[in-house]
């Protein structure tokens, strides 16, 4: 039977020393997280990598030596560990000094870090929502706006649809705005 | 940057990862359990189920140890004492040899004359008397009282203002002690 996990079952699972709790939030946010380091911070893969394990190891710990006590959301505190193990790579590498996070400079952004926690809280939160939509038999919208962000032309999307140009961009148009209100929760609880 | 630049950014950086979702490396997660110890949920299960399964044996184990301990205490205490007993002889109480039966007391102006009369009587009959001295008087004694002429001892005994011991009894005793005393 598979298990149901919930954020005070994953941190049960943990402290008990078991392993499947930890599978389970690797692999719920493990690659949503390493893609936001490279993305944000510019790291390489490695560094991304061992961004990621820090995180892990640094979480794990928290919940064992009871450091973690659930006051927050499991994702909130894997962001918060992420982000500081981000700025700490950057950091060390000498060759990434004077670069820019986001247009701030490396010596400012630790105070900018809650900033990035809170982004990374609203990707997380769009990806949920997109989720949602994605059940409510909306994966064709979701097909036509990832192509469409992939540059696909209007005509080579209303090929692969089979529809004409007018009724794929009307159709674009409406998928907009279904998607909106889902995005507009993340926005009003984030922004 | 505004709110749709910002939604649109997002959007498309989760239709960008749900087209190729980044799997992070399986090793990862091995070095994080290495490091922090973590195991299987089942090698986990079965220490517990051991550590609980264990702890009756325990349980069992320690009160078979201190029964044996209480046991082996109480034998000891036991043969102790019985060592004690064959080793050490008890001395024997010291009896007092004394007749069950109640004296009959003899009022007299002369206690030494009236117990030699009446043993002198006695053996008239056939009967045996045995007479001590005591701080008080004199302590007449008969073990057996049987003779051949019971009239002439009833007749005897009520002279000297005695009764016959009890039925069953087969001894008399008499203290024979001066007027006064």
């Amino acid at each position: 039977m598979k298990q149901q996990w919930d954020e005070q079952a994953i941190l049960d699972n943990i402290r008990a020393g078991k392993q499947s709790g930890a599978t389970y939030v690797f692999s719920q946010y493990g690659g949503r997280l390493l893609q936001f380091f490279k993305w944000k911070f510019k790291l390489s893969h490695e560094d991304a990598e061992e961004a990621s394990q820090e995180t892990f190891l640094r979480f794990i710990n928290s919940v064992r030596n009871d450091k973690f006590r659930g006051d927050a959301s499991v994702f909130t505190f894997l962001s918060d560990i992420g982000v500081n193990e981000c700025l700490r790579i950057i950091k060390k590498k000498t060759e990434y000094e004077g670069v820019l996070i986001n247009g701030v400079p490396i010596e400012e952004v630790v105070d900018y870090s809650k900033d990035l926690e809170k982004e990374l809280h609203y990707r997380l939160c769009v990806a949920k929502a997109l989720e949602e939509f994605e059940e409510k038999n909306a994966a064709e919208c979701l097909t036509a706006l990832t192509l469409q962000f992939e540059g696909w032309s209007l005509k080579k999307i209303a090929e692969k649809f089979g529809r004409s140009n007018g009724a794929i961009k009307t159709f674009l148009f409406e998928c907009r705005k279904k998607v909106k209100p889902y995005l507009l929760k993340c926005w009003d609880k984030y922004n | 940057m505004n709110q749709e630049d910002k939604e649109n950014q997002a959007l498309r950086a989760e239709l960008e990862y749900r087209q190729q979702p980044i799997g992070l490396n399986p090793q990862i997660l091995q070095n994080v359990f290495k490091e922090t110890g973590l195991k299987p949920d089942w090698q986990v299960d079965v220490v517990n189920f051991w550590q609980k399964l264990n702890l009756p044996i325990q349980r069992f184990s320690s009160f078979l140890w201190e029964w044996r301990v209480g046991m082996s205490f109480a034998t000891s205490v036991l043969v102790a004492v019985v060592v004690l007993f064959q080793v050490i002889p008890l001395e024997p109480e010291p009896r007092v040899k004394s007749s069950p039966l109640i004296p009959q007391e003899l009022m007299v102006s002369n206690p030494q004359i009236t117990v030699q009369t009446l043993k002198a009587d006695l053996e008239k009959l056939g009967i045996v008397a045995t007479v001590k001295e005591f701080n008080e008087g004199w302590m007449l004694e008969i073990t057996n009282l049987s003779t051949d002429n019971p009239e002439a001892l009833s007749a005897l005994l009520q002279d000297y203002k005695l009764r016959l011991p009890p039925p069953g009894e087969s001894g008399l005793r008499v203290r024979v002690v001066k007027n006064g005393n």
